[in-house]
């Protein structure tokens, strides 16, 4: 046992080199054998997740790992003032990481082979995902911000190829092209953060950044926020924080799967993982990490109330993803590490959850989004609804389950840190997941049902990734609950270790917020008390607002019409007239001093010879007068 | 007045340019020849000469004017074969009228 | 007389024949007459040869210029028949006034170098016979070059024949 254990801390690169294996097996062997395709991907990343128990075991044995990651790397490039990297960081926090997203990319790989049954790109899309899973943890275990770019990037590549995996249709394409775009815009500000500190600090390592780093707050505090805001705007691409948010909620048009996989476990968490692994910084820029508090407040808040409107099952999982993500963001803002961890995990397990069944039952309904078409799937879907119900449960906050202890770490550790507005703000969020969840609940699993709809329980493959998660979404959130001694806290952290303390006022506020938010879902759409339509009618203004997002798609179509178009046409005009001009004018002029010149070309060998003998007259009248004389040309036994 | 190294490169530079000459204006192809040959002289004399004064202890000079004139009768040997041939293709040998390489 | 003064009358007076008997060469209008003056130009050249003391390359001379070439040039004459020998070496017109004009000046810059110019010159050793040096580097540091002349000389020959021969190859 403990030389397993030790082999995986040591061996800990083959984590994202398994399933990167799987997809070269799968591209370059596997194209049409699709039974075989899945199993590779399956037991490859499966293998991965044993290994990944394996350090996490590893740490567990060696708590100096804690406060003295373990970094071995081979070293990629090297110039002069510049060395590169690549390699494994293990701590508390990667090894959590490798656990949390290889159980789930193994899980979701499992649900996709019933998922994706019948589909004619079955083995192209257990490519994605071994990618997809080989990227994120490529970047979890990075030693260095340029391996994590690396990584980030490629991620960013398989989010695209997964979001688009339905290349036929428009939407699709479009929805791809759009994510790819906004995070690239975050992308361009890590990088110049990323180019800023080798720059100005001369290393990229995360272990030597932490020595050098409170030094130079010191010095130069004013660069340290510039550097820590530029890096922070990557995680607000790829963590959809406002106002970058716009792609998460398009995503939704790659199938379910992918929907779990990026916004439980890999892409959207990358960007709330590298403000933890870049969180020494942070926590010596208190105006980058106090914007970086705000801003996850804010983005907590406002998601959630777009959400409160929206139609689509997956589009309120996404906007649901968007706010729990600014809760782990504020998380990291208001200065715990622990918290927004804790939250990564349990909403993983729960959000992972979530998505799988939501496919479940679209895979039931052949893709019918709207929630008001569905009602009493519960009949036909038990399974399905029961699943559906622990994660509403979950991520609404309600004790034991996994989300409660996660929340309330996050609540806690805002108000203890002296945050009281955004403490509020983020209770009052914590009300409105409540209600929008069970609002979706209620709609679509409970009440009348749709004649139209002949819905059907999902496969088994399908279940048991469902259940397994489901158990994880009601005792996951025991490992970090306080009455543990040594709990999460004391394997994943920042700083010295503080025991999580329950504080009943804060416990209780929120679960009361949850419980009434949950009752007056009950009360509109499940005992249908109050007519929605008429409540939307009397918030009217609101109502319209959250509808429509906030209108935040339009105002980016409104920049881009004004000022990306106008610029466009500018360089197209540009391009046009100026840069082809110079082109084509060039060869026009060659075109014409070739048929002038040709003339030059008589067959007259004595001209030839003429011209051949005034240039030799010509030139060494030139050396002549350029102080060249004959005898400095001579050599050997004559001399000037 | 001592005849130095100079008065021989005079007398080549002299023949070289008289060469020249022939080879510029003459509308012949033998004549054209002719000049050529008259040319590959005066760079013999040189040669020569300056193996004479500059380096007597050694033939090399005169060794180059050697292999000068086997280069130059073989030249001739070829250029007068060649006029023979456009003699026969075209009728004519003035130099002026062969502009088939002409634009 | 002294014996400088014997070889600076000598020098003149042959270059003043090979001088002399190439104008002749290239401006008269009668082909075969030029050839003939660029014979008597030719061994004459073999005089300042002799001296400058290289003794074989004046032989040589004489036997390839003095001979061999003149006969090819005669040939060449011959083989090219040009309605009446007296006009039969025209002045190219076009290219008079240019050559003239570009031959001067080329004239011009050599002397120009040459009167501005300093040679290292060694005093004039009295010499074995050229041929024995010659021999030597021929037939030593040079055998290869020496080689490589006789196959071009071989390839010019076949060359020639091929050429002249023409059409009737076929």
């Amino acid at each position: 046992m403990t030389d397993f254990v030790n082999f995986a801390l040591y061996h800990a690169w083959l984590i994202p080199a398994l399933p990167f294996l799987a997809f070269v097996l799968i591209v370059f062997g596997l194209r049409r054998h699709e039974k075989a395709a899945a199993a590779t991907a399956i037991s490859l990343t499966g293998i991965s997740f044993l290994l990944a128990l394996g350090v996490a075991g590893a740490v567990f044995s060696r708590p100096e790992l804690v406060e003295k990651p373990l970094v071995y790397s081979a070293r990629w490039f090297s110039m002069a003032g510049l060395s590169v990297e690549m390699g494994c960081l293990i701590d508390g926090t990667s090894a959590m990481m490798l656990f949390v997203v290889t159980l789930i990319s193994t899980l979701v790989m499992i649900y996709s082979t019933g998922y994706m049954h019948g589909d004619e790109g079955f083995t192209r899309f257990f490519a994605y995902l071994s990618l997809f899973a080989a990227s994120m943890l490529g970047l979890v275990i990075a030693t260095n911000f340029l391996q994590l770019f690396v990584f980030w990037e490629l991620v960013g590549l398989c989010s695209y190829l997964l979001i688009g995996y339905y290349y036929y249709k428009v939407s699709a394409r479009e929805a791809a092209k759009k994510a790819f775009m906004t995070t690239r815009v975050g992308d361009f500000g890590l990088l110049v953060g990323i180019v800023l500190i080798q720059t100005f600090l001369g290393t990229m390592d995360f272990v030597e950044l932490s020595g050098k780093l409170p030094a130079f707050a010191k010095e130069a505090p004013v660069l340290l926020t510039t550097i820590g805001f530029l890096v922070f705007i990557g995680p607000i691409g790829k963590s959809g924080q406002f106002p970058l948010h716009v792609w998460l909620p398009d995503a939704m048009e790659g199938p379910s799967p992918v929907s779990a996989l990026i916004h439980a476990a890999t892409m959207v968490v990358a960007g709330v993982y590298l403000v933890a692994r870049a969180f020494t910084m942070f926590s010596v820029a208190p105006e980058a990490q106090h914007f970086v508090a705000y801003l996850g407040g804010f983005t907590a808040f406002f998601a959630a109330s777009i959400a409160l409107t929206q139609r689509e099952m997956k589009r309120i999982l996404a906007y649901s993803t968007i706010s729990q993500l600014g809760y782990m963001i504020m998380a990291l803002g208001v200065g715990s590490l622990t918290a927004s961890m804790f939250h990564l995990m349990t909403h993983a397990y729960f959000k992972a959850l979530m998505f799988l069944a939501a496919g479940s039952a679209l895979h039931a309904l052949h893709g019918k989004a709207d929630i008001f078409e569905m009602g009493g799937l519960y009949r036909k879907m038990p399974w399905t609804a029961a699943f559906m119900v622990i994660g509403a449960i979950a991520i609404a906050g309600i004790p034991p389950f996994a989300g409660f202890w996660s929340k309330d770490e996050i609540l806690v550790m805002t108000k203890l840190h002296g945050f009281t507005g955004l403490y509020y703000l983020a209770s009052v969020t914590a009300f409105m997941t409540a209600f929008y969840m069970f609002r979706m609940v209620f709609t679509a699993f409970f009440g009348k049902e749709n004649p139209e709809n002949h819905p059907h329980e999902s496969p088994v493959s399908m279940l048991v990734p469902m259940g397994v998660l489901a158990v994880l979404s009601v005792v996951g959130g025991l490992v970090g609950a306080p009455f543990v001694a040594k709990g999460f806290g004391y394997w994943v952290r920042y700083g010295a270790y503080h025991h999580p303390e329950f504080h009943a006022d804060v416990a209780g506020i929120s679960v009361l917020l949850a419980l009434l938010g949950i009752a007056l879902a009950w009360t509109i759409y499940g005992a249908k008390k109050v007519a929605a339509k008429d409540l939307a009618a009397k918030a009217g203004f609101l109502y319209t607002l959250s509808y429509n997002k906030y209108y935040i798609d339009e105002l980016f179509q409104w920049i881009n019409r004004v000022f990306a178009d106008g610029t466009g046409k500018i360089l197209y005009w540009v391009d046009l007239y100026i840069v082809d001009g110079i082109v084509n004018g060039l060869a026009r002029l060659t075109a014409f001093a070739g048929e002038r010149f040709r003339y030059v070309q008589n067959g007259q060998v004595q001209h030839y010879a003429l011209v051949f003998f005034a240039s030799v007259v010509f030139i060494i009248l030139l050396s002549g007068l350029l102080g060249v004389t004959t005898a400095g040309v001579q050599s050997g036994g004559v001399a000037g | 007045m001592t005849i130095g190294l100079e008065h021989y490169l005079a007398v080549g530079a002299m023949l070289f340019c008289i060469g020249l000459y022939g080879v510029l204006t003459k509308r012949n192809a033998v004549a054209v020849l002719m000049g050529i040959e008259l040319m590959l002289n005066s760079v013999n004399i040189n040669l020569v000469a300056f193996n004479r004064f500059v380096a007597p202890a050694d033939f090399v000079g005169q060794l180059f004017a050697v292999f000068v004139i086997v280069v130059a009768a073989a030249e001739v040997a070829v250029g007068l074969a060649l006029v023979i041939s456009i003699y026969r293709l075209r009728d004519s040998i003035h130099v002026d009228d062969l502009n088939l390489l002409k634009w | 007389m002294s014996n400088e003064a014997v070889y600076g009358i000598m020098f003149y007076l042959v270059s003043a024949v090979v001088l002399l008997s190439a104008v002749a060469a290239v401006t008269l209008r009668n082909l075969i007459h030029a050839a003939l003056f660029l014979a008597i130009s030719f061994v004459s050249v073999a005089g300042i040869y002799v001296l400058l003391h290289a003794d074989f390359l004046a032989a040589v001379q004489v036997l390839i210029y003095g001979g061999a070439i003149p006969v090819l040039i005669a040939f060449g004459v011959m083989l090219t028949r040009t309605p009446g020998a007296a006009g039969s070496n025209p002045v190219n017109t076009k290219t008079y006034i240019w050559g003239l004009g570009i031959t001067g000046a080329l004239f011009a810059v050599i002397m120009l170098s040459l009167l501005k110019s300093k040679f290292a010159m060694q005093g004039l050793i009295s010499k074995e016979p050229s041929i024995e040096g010659l021999a030597r580097l021929m037939l030593g540091d040079f055998l290869i070059p020496f080689e490589f002349a006789a196959i071009l000389l071989l390839a010019a020959m076949i060359g020639a024949i091929i050429l002249a021969r023409g059409g009737e190859a076929k």
